[in-house]
């Protein structure tokens, strides 16, 4: 697109156009900014995607060197029940963790970007949860949900009593597992709001000047400066919260496993039982490939949708 | 009233928002009969009786020093790398107009979409060709080589940057490296801060690498000996929570100290210059 | 090509430096109060055992994972840490070395030397695959408080399931008059541990069909579904949640629960109360009880496995002093040494913790262990729940565990 733009009116050669000096440069500089990424992707990525793409093609035990099968792993895939079933399952998780998390993670990062007394102190609270992580919370989330001692109901049973609603199960009732993860996910969204934070320090104050003179209130000076300046770190937090959803994986396996009807058997949960439970490592990279295959789809569509609305001061 | 308005919702979530560490500073402090009982009430969440002596006893159980300055020194390359070779990159993808960008920046985030769980095998087959088993290598050198998030996020934010800007340098003669170091990075000090805390976290909470590539305990990291407190069956878990208290502090504090370079606004955009 | 390539060939040093003799021990997590006593006895060893040169590798957390990713790595460990319902599998796929004939020729320790049914919990095919640690097996632990309290006479060796009902219920309680049960009986056993003790299998003989369908399966996990449903003198999973068999009884909100040894430090540490244990219940069957302990298992990629075995036999023997204050012995001589009954910690009623292994048997040895339990579950949880009956769900579950052995006779494990 560029291209022809710096093409040089007066070059008459038509048949090999000669680049101007600043493409060739672009080029040169292109090659080079890039070779870090590129010759690390050479040296640890690509061997080992090359190889999970034939493993895919094998049964491969782990212990036995593996075996072709063709695409015998690919036919099992459609006729597997649980793929089906996970797959739904991470798909009503992404569905709603990703737009709740990106929209919750903005506004906190616009309420903590105003002047706030003790603004440090906030952005370092909302911030804690995504640090602590890990082995230590399994025990603190059962206990929240626990359905008869826990911090969930003992705050909602004064509201529920009285509409003679009995108390949820969370985790135990099939239906209300997965919107369980989907509340603790909402926890991690101090991650989401430092990269929004850091978005709104990019955004002129002058514009918001500006539209203050013309008598826009908080609400229209968002719509229309604080969203589109800052829709590239949307579109980013979108995409990566997509991928990484889709991913989920660390939480079930500590907290509910498979959980009744098999109501959180998230993909890569099941992916990661296949692979590692059951020794079929083979199948596990088929279905690695499978979910390879959707979250690259849904990415080129985000994107594609993305020309209409996210907005790159850069290219005015 | 708008003030006020924002000051309850802030302490309506926050109060949320600490539970996690809440209970982490709690369960630190409980003896280990009463950490594995489950609260019947919220006035369980006050243990009986405090036991600030976990805290001595986690260095009395396990060399808690070396652990960090294993960790401390993966992290702080990795944070390194990851900023350099990231923000390089993302250079590459948003100022360089060469016409296959797209696709190769496609490449980049398809590199994310395959669940790591899959090359966990051939990637510790390869590292241990290289006889990098048993040592930091695995951990940290692939950092140098950029990482699809930073990348991304780099790359965004670069877009914002003004073209005009970039332009002008260059009629000007400044050469593309000169425009990185001299332009770019410098407007980009809140998302270096971003990529930086990320890597920060990532790289201190990271327990399946450093799981499945370190092996003598001289190379463990703090994650390694915050999990040696757990059991197959027997658990020391007040003891871990207190390690895991003492883990996490550094990290708030350096985020607490961090956070004001978010504050200061406009004069970043680089708009004045 | 280079990957493949790599994949086949391995490199870990056989001989250390002194020409000694390497072996590789991969040690289970393992918190740091207990871990001192087995680095009392990997010194031990290394006094006694100058040739061998013994390397432990402590590994915190997922310990199978990280074993595997060893083993696809050919970098596994000469000894590893095995439980009964892995072996199978594990030896299918060929990641184990047949014990026997070394165990017959090493002149100190010989097969009869170990409780047999644990030798026969590790024996899979006719051969030994590895050396029991722990003779640890499924025991019921009881709160004699609580029994007296209700003017119930302890359990006893000739105990049935409906004397543990019987007791039971008497303990069941709502102390606070809240509607809601505050003590419970028991802790709601394994169903794979009332199916046994009712002489039920889940898998038949021959391996080619699911027998949970059988008269004995099918009462054991009603009386399993019974103890939650209909006397309601088991926990509901709402209370019971988050509470490992272990806790309830610590809180002394469970009367009885059925465990293993293992949970004996555990509950040292723990119960400021009285506790002791029994041998379960009896059903309609032989077994009572199923083998739990752990054992060493020497891997196939060992260069050194003479070596290796001889770390894993010295454990179960001389080394086993070093831990026996929190481990049963699956050594018969230690087993029943005065040295290991007379230690003075609870329970008071050792002797029962050896007597068991007499009514103990191996739990399901199947390679696709996994598989199978996995297809069970979900349909036996819902007949636990209520939300179907048991006949239901096991009309559920027979054909898809029938569809995982039949896949497995067709292709093996892990295809």
């Amino acid at each position: 697109m560029s291209e022809h733009r710096s093409t040089p009116s007066n070059n008459v050669s038509v048949q090999k156009r000669r680049l101007s000096p600043m493409a060739k440069e672009d080029r040169l500089a292109f090659w080079c900014f890039i070779s870090p990424w590129l010759i690390g992707f050479l040296l640890f990525e690509f061997g080992p995607i090359v190889a999970s793409v034939l493993i895919s093609f094998t049964d491969y035990s782990l212990f036995n060197s593996p075996k072709w099968v063709g695409l015998g792993n690919y036919r099992e895939l459609m006729s597997d029940p649980l793929i089906w079933k996970s797959l739904g399952n991470t798909l009503f998780y992404v569905v709603f963790a990703v737009p709740l998390g990106t929209a919750g993670a903005l506004m906190l990062a616009v309420l903590l970007n105003q002047k706030v007394k003790g603004i440090a102190v906030w952005r370092t609270i909302f911030y804690l949860p995504t640090i602590v992580s890990g082995v230590a919370m399994g025990v603190l989330w059962r206990w929240i949900f626990n359905p008869e001692a826990g911090l969930a109901n003992t705050l909602l049973r004064p509201i529920l009593r009285p509409l003679g609603i009995s108390d949820p199960k969370w985790l135990l009732d099939p239906n209300l597992a997965k919107p369980a993860y989907i509340m603790m996910s909402l926890w991690g969204i101090g991650g989401g709001m430092i990269i929004f934070l850091a978005g709104l320090q990019g955004i002129p104050s002058h514009l918001y000047e500006a539209a203050e003179l013309d008598g826009a209130g908080p609400v229209r000076r968002f719509i229309h400066i604080t969203l589109p300046m800052l829709s590239p770190v949307i579109l980013f937090s979108l995409t990566m919260g997509t991928i990484g959803s889709f991913q989920i994986f660390a939480q079930a396996y500590v907290m509910s496993g498979r959980g009744p009807d098999n109501s959180t058997l998230f993909y890569v949960l099941y992916l990661f039982d296949q692979s590692f439970r059951y020794f079929r490592l083979g199948y596990g990279a088929a279905m690695a490939w499978l979910l390879f295959a959707l979250v690259l789809i849904i990415t080129m569509i985000k994107f594609a949708l993305a020309e209409r609305w996210v907005y790159y001061e850069g290219d005015a | 009233m708008q003030r006020v308005l924002i000051y309850i919702l802030l302490i309506g979530l926050s109060a949320a928002m600490l539970l996690p560490f809440a209970w982490l500073v709690r369960s630190s402090l409980c003896d280990d009969r009463t950490v594995m009982q489950p609260l019947r009430s919220l006035g369980d969440f006050i243990p009986p009786t405090v036991h600030f002596e976990n805290f001595s006893e986690v260095f009395h159980s396990i060399p808690l020093l070396k652990y960090l300055k294993n960790t401390v020194f993966i992290t702080v390359l990795t944070i390194v790398g990851t900023i350099f070779s990231s923000s390089l990159c993302a250079y590459a993808f948003a100022f360089c107009r060469v016409p296959y960008r797209k696709p190769l920046f496609y490449a980049v985030l398809a590199t994310v979409m395959l669940p790591p769980v899959v090359n966990m095998i051939p990637s510790f087959i390869l590292f241990r060709e290289l006889g990098w088993i048993d040592t930091f290598k695995p951990l940290i050198v692939p950092a140098f080589f950029g990482s699809a998030f930073a990348i991304f996020l780099f790359r965004q934010f670069f877009l914002g940057i003004p073209m005009a800007l970039i332009e002008a340098a260059r009629i000007d003669g400044a050469k593309p490296l000169q425009i990185y170091w001299q332009i770019v990075m410098p407007m980009s000090r809140p998302v270096c801060l971003t990529i930086g805390l990320f890597a920060f976290v990532g790289c201190w909470n990271g327990f399946m690498g450093p799981l499945i590539y370190l092996n003598s305990e001289d190379n463990w990291t703090l994650q390694l000996g915050l999990n040696s407190f757990v059991g197959e069956v027997v658990d020391q878990t007040n003891l871990m929570m207190a390690c895991a208290v003492m883990v996490v502090l550094p990290v708030i504090v350096a985020f607490f100290f961090l956070q004001r370079y978010f504050i200061s606004g406009a004069n970043m955009s680089g708009l004045k210059g | 090509m280079i990957l493949a390539a790599a994949m086949l060939s391995g490199n870990r040093p056989v001989a250390s430096a002194q020409g000694r003799r390497v072996v590789v021990y991969a040690h289970p997590p393992c918190p740091p109060a207990l871990m001192r006593y087995f680095d009392e006895a990997f010194d031990d060893f290394r006094k006694t055992h100058p040739d061998i040169d013994l390397q432990v590798l402590h590994i915190t957390g997922n310990y199978q994972d990280k074993i595997k990713v060893m083993f696809a790595g050919k970098v596994a460990p000469d000894v590893i840490f095995m439980y009964p319902s892995d072996l199978a599998a594990w030896v299918e796929l060929g990641a184990l070395k047949p014990l026997d004939q070394i165990l017959a020729s090493n002149g100190k320790t010989s097969i009869t030397d170990y409780f047999p049914a644990s030798v026969q919990t590790y024996t899979y095919g006719g051969h030994l695959y590895a050396l029991p640690k722990d003779a640890s097996a499924e025991l019921l632990f009881y709160n004699p408080e609580l029994f007296r309290k209700h003017g119930l006479s302890f359990p006893t060796a000739d105990w049935t399931w409906q004397d543990m009902l019987h007791a039971a219920t008497a303990i069941t309680q709502d102390t606070d008059g809240d509607g809601r049960t505050d003590i419970f009986g028991l802790q709601q056993p394994d169903w794979q541990t009332l199916v046994r003790q009712n002489g039920g299998r889940i898998i038949s003989a021959d391996g080619t069909r699911c027998e949970l369908d059988s008269r004995q399966s099918m009462e054991a996990l009603e009386f399993w579904v019974a103890l939650r449903q209909q006397y309601k003198v088991v926990p509901t999973p709402e209370s019971g949640m988050d509470m490992t068999a272990w806790r309830m009884f610590v809180l002394q909100r469970a009367g009885m629960f059925i465990s293993m040894y293992p949970v004996v430090p555990v509950l040292r540490r723990s119960c400021a109360f009285e506790w002791d244990i029994a041998l379960p219940p009896r059903g309609s069957g032989q077994i009572r009880s199923a083998v739990t302990g752990s054992a060493f298992a020497v891997t196939s990629q060992s260069r050194n496995s003479e070596a290796a075995f001889e770390w894993a036999r010295w454990m179960t023997n001389e080394g086993m002093k070093h831990i026996m204050t929190f481990d049963i012995p699956a050594n018969i001589k230690l087993g029943q040494s005065q040295e290991w009954r007379d230690a003075t910690l609870p329970p008071a009623s050792k002797q029962v913790a050896v007597d068991v292994m007499k009514v103990a048997g191996p739990p399901l040895q199947h390679p696709a262990y996994a598989q199978i339990i996995d297809a069970i579950n979900p349909d036996l949880d819902r007949a636990n729940r209520g939300d179907c009956s048991v006949k239901e769900a096991v009309e559920q579950i027979v054909p898809k565990v029938n569809a995982v052995l039949a896949r497995y006779a067709h292709e093996g494990v892990g295809r």
